[in-house]
């Protein structure tokens, strides 16, 4: 899903023959429209074999026998590790470049974007104030993460990375009051159907314990995958740091 | 012990279970600065946390509790059927997907009434369908397969209507239905489930004559002046309306109907119309202990409340199916 951004952002024109289907939801996906245009596969390999694909991107995490599959079916994989950080989001960005032959093109993009986030950033301050993630069902999102990495540049502490709470661990509504976060940090809804995992961040306790101003709404497909959107996502986070808590 | 002095140990137990329930959670709590703050109104953290957090949890349990001990008490008077039960026999699982519909399909966001009130018609129907298939009279094996083969049904209906939700959240959340759960409730959901399961308290007290005159056999209660159709109609309302109110918020926490009867039986002289009161306060001090219980058990993620009480309900299905056998002479043991 990841790499399905990187390969729409700078693959040539026909150069791709298949995404996987969530590269095609718009709520997780900032290239969905480009998405849809082309056919859509899950994690099946007979689907991925019925695009006759010359090379596949694949997530170094896929079961091991999907990799040997291909390869014996005479098709050339590249396994990747999704990216963890802003930094290995643009060494993977090259990486996905480079196996598409448009290696030119990534370095390019790379280049640039480490350019706007470094004037996005700025210098960095003194007072670093506390903001907590908090997703549906009651996630939160822990070092070694995207997100993570995202908040730490643009000047806030992670509750749930100081805690050490893992990268994806529940976190509890009474310990998150708690806290007392200078920032809350919800998901947008994933559908514009409803569940009760989604019901929880409108629960009455945060209304009233964060207001309008202390919460920031941050759609999971700006920082979850690596990409250009980070920048928006980080655009946001120090705008919002200027906000609340950058006065010393 | 005299007659009010067990009412009052009934309401000391429920009391003191709810401040425990109010006492236990994952954030530790400066209790002076906390009652201060709610007792001045005072805004604060930890007022938050009592009143928005630990109280509706704590009032959940005994209103919901309640809701099913006396919806089991008035199902096992009324069929003279010590197995009857509100989660065994389907009923819940007909509430719950009353409440899955009204729900996912989104109507709920348009008015949140619209929950509570579906869950009571799906556990109306539920009612319905149970007193009409088993029929007056019906045998235990009858009536347990009718209403296994209800349960069955509303579970697997509630399964699939939560996969056709577009949501990717959604079809997890059947855990939530078909198991219960009181965890992160609001205050909104106490005003959603209260009105209902006193609505339904109403019918189901109102026949405690009548269930304790059918006790004695349906001639018996027609030379009273009590017409048995009648207050079956209306404990089957009465039944519908608590538990779709409790089922609405909470998803179908089984077993607490079954146990607390039992539980008070004896201390009331076996007659149903006292028994469906105790066992409000009984379901309500079992569902409050479980909730605690699933708080302090050391598991990653919190258990499922209905998880707990079925632990504890279904040996005791089985305890009471075996003295039923025994009473009967109706098989035997085969090793």
């Amino acid at each position: 899903m990841c790499f399905d951004q990187l390969a729409l952002t700078l693959a040539a024109p026909g150069q791709l023959v298949g995404v996987s289907d969530v590269a095609r939801d718009p709520l997780l996906s900032p290239r969905w429209r480009e998405a849809r245009a082309l056919p859509a596969v899950r994690m099946r390999i007979e689907e991925i074999l019925g695009l006759r694909p010359d090379l596949v991107l694949l997530d170094a995490q896929a079961p091991a026998h999907v990799a040997a599959l291909l390869r014996r079916a005479g098709v050339a994989v590249v396994a990747l590790r999704e990216a963890a950080t802003f930094a290995e989001g643009l060494a993977r960005l090259r990486d996905v470049a480079q196996a598409l032959g448009r290696g030119d093109a990534g370095r390019t993009l790379a280049d640039d974007l480490e350019r706007q986030r470094a004037a996005i950033v700025g210098e960095p301050t003194a007072r670093r104030p506390l903001a907590a993630v908090w997703q549906a069902n009651g996630f939160t999102v822990g070092a070694g993460t995207m997100p993570d990495d995202l908040l730490r540049l643009a000047g806030w502490r992670n509750l749930a990375a100081e805690r050490g709470m893992g990268a994806f661990a529940p976190l509890p509504l009474e310990t998150l009051l708690r806290a007392a976060p200078d920032l809350l940090i919800l998901d947008g809804a994933s559908s514009e159907r409803p569940s009760l995992a989604e019901a929880l961040l409108a629960h009455r306790a945060l209304r009233r314990e964060f207001p309008g101003g202390r919460t920031l709404v941050l759609p999971p497909g700006q920082w979850l995958c690596a990409g250009p959107q980070n920048l928006d996502a980080l655009r946001q986070l120090v705008a919002a740091r200027r906000r609340i808590g950058g006065v010393p | 012990m005299s007659g009010a002095g067990r009412w009052w140990w009934l309401m000391l137990v429920v009391a003191a279970l709810l401040a425990l329930s109010i006492v236990v959670g994952p954030a530790g709590l400066s209790w002076r600065a906390a009652i201060a703050d709610v007792l001045t109104g005072h805004d604060s953290v930890p007022a938050l946390v009592v009143l928005e957090i630990r109280l509706p949890r704590a009032l959940l349990g005994a209103v919901v509790g309640a809701a099913l001990g006396m919806a089991g008490a008035a199902m096992q008077g009324l069929l003279r059927n010590p197995l009857a039960e509100p989660g065994v026999l389907g009923v819940s699982a007909c509430a719950a997907l009353g409440a899955v519909i009204a729900f996912y399909s989104g109507l709920v966001q348009l008015l949140p009434a619209v929950l509570p009130v579906a869950a009571m018609l799906g556990a109306l129907l539920g009612t319905v369908a149970l007193f009409v298939w088993a029929g007056r009279g019906a045998t235990v094996t009858t009536l347990l397969l009718v209403g296994v083969a209800i349960n069955a049904l509303a579970g697997a209906a509630t399964a699939f209507g939560l996969a056709l939700s577009p949501n990717p959240y959604a079809f997890y959340e059947v855990m939530f239905w078909l198991m219960g759960s009181l965890a992160d409730r609001s205050l909104d959901h106490v005003a959603l489930a209260l009105p209902c399961v006193v609505l339904g308290a109403i019918p189901l007290l109102a026949m405690r004559r009548g269930l304790d005159a059918l006790s004695l056999g349906e001639e018996t209660a027609l030379a009273l002046g009590i017409v048995p159709s009648r207050v079956a109609r209306w404990v089957g309302l009465g039944t519908a309306l608590a538990v779709g109110g409790a089922v609405a918020v909470s998803g179908v926490i089984g077993f607490v109907g079954l146990m607390a009867p039992h539980a008070v039986r004896p201390f009331v002289g076996y007659r149903p119309g006292a028994t469906m009161l105790a066992s409000a306060g009984a379901g309500a001090a079992l569902t409050l202990a479980a909730d605690v219980a699933v708080r302090l058990l050391p598991t990653g993620r919190e258990l499922q409340l209905g998880v707990m009480t079925a632990l504890l309900g279904a040996p005791f299905l089985g305890w009471l199916a075996l003295r039923h056998r025994a009473g009967r002479a109706g098989g035997a043991a085969w090793l």
